[in-house]
């Protein structure tokens, strides 16, 4: 019971999250929001996951629940390196532009009229 | 065309110990050669000013691919008409530079890409040729050009080709992404031969053979992720 009442926080606190991300990502969030869901639901409801394992024609609970972890797992980690990309882009551009509005020029160019070096 | 209207882009990370020869053997041909420092932390930048380049600094080393990409954006601001992209650590030869825009002049094409395979190779390790061979296969097959040298860092392009281009790739995914770039705009092109010497401290300073996995890792993800 009490480990039930931690996990059942614990996915109320990533269904919250999951709301508070609908301005910036309705697919993300509602994803956040039904993974939460559904977690709440298995918690209290543990034999529904054997239920539901035989229906999509796995033998336990707990190894569905494992698979399940799995593709969220690697959802997260490309949702993840999108994000970093994104932030790499950002910075990227920042830099150049501060490199473009502060050249240095030569202090004696060995340039000549006609575009020659000396 | 004259000389002014040439600009010559070099990248530079920790480059101390050869870019002030590699400058000068390079303003002796052409006076426009803008050095984009790429967070080094040796005075490479510093070193290319007082050797008379123009340089930009990025305050943090962002890879060799952005680095290209801010020296292209500052040559084409001060009306440069071709780009010669060339390497810093002493690689390249500044003579290659004359013929890659007689070239890109003669045929009238977007690009002159340097190809060392139909110019001179000289201390290429094994490995390297057949890391190189290897990604010429990859490049053909992915982009259906027909090329015999697709990561050499020694080319020129038109002022237009220029603008059209957009590294996406900061670090050395940029060399492939070009090409990719060549294919998908139907960009013109002409190999010119040139020479690639490779020194100890061009081998030490370069890339790991193994680092094509990365590059590999970055083009994927790239088409992914976009």
């Amino acid at each position: 019971m009490t480990i039930q009442v931690i996990l059942t926080f614990g996915l109320a606190l990533i269904i919250l999250y999951g709301f508070v991300q609908r301005d910036i990502s309705k697919i993300v969030s509602r994803l956040i929001i039904a993974t939460g869901s559904a977690g709440v639901y298995l918690v209290w409801l543990p034999d529904q996951t054997t239920v539901l394992a035989r229906m999509m024609g796995v033998t336990r609970g707990a190894d569905l629940l494992f698979y399940c972890w799995i593709l969220i797992s690697m959802f997260l980690i490309i949702n993840l390196h999108a994000k970093s990309r994104m932030n790499l882009r950002l910075i990227t551009e920042l830099t150049r532009q501060a490199a473009l509005t502060n050249p240095k020029i030569p202090p004696n160019p060995t340039v000549d009229k006609s575009g020659n070096s000396s | 065309m004259n000389a002014k209207d040439v600009w010559i882009v070099i990248t530079a990370f920790n480059e101390a110990p050869v870019i002030a020869g590699v400058l000068a053997d390079v303003l002796k041909r052409r006076p426009h050669v803008v050095v984009v420092d790429d967070g080094s932390k040796d005075g490479s930048g510093e070193i290319a000013l007082t050797a008379g380049a123009s340089v930009l600094r990025h305050p943090v080393n962002l890879g060799a691919g952005a680095a290209q990409q801010t020296g292209i954006d500052y040559a084409l601001s001060r009306g440069a008409k071709i780009i010669v992209t060339f390497d810093a650590d002493g690689q390249h030869m500044a003579s290659d530079i004359d013929a890659l825009v007689a070239d890109l002049q003669k045929a009238g094409t977007d690009f002159a890409l340097g190809n060392r395979f139909k110019g001179h190779v000289e201390n290429m390790p094994l490995m390297r040729r057949i890391v190189l061979k290897m990604a010429v296969l990859f490049t053909v097959f992915s982009t259906g050009l027909k090329m015999t040298d697709a990561h050499n860092g020694l080319r020129a392009m038109t002022a237009e080709a220029a603008r059209k281009i957009r590294f996406r790739q900061n670090r050395m995914a940029h060399g492939s992404e070009i090409i990719e770039q060549i294919a998908k705009l139907k960009l013109s092109y002409v190999e010119t031969p040139v020479t690639v010497r490779y020194t100890d401290y061009s081998l030490k300073k370069g890339q790991s053979s193994l680092n094509a996995i990365n590059i590999l890792f970055e083009l994927i993800s790239e088409r992914i992720l976009k």
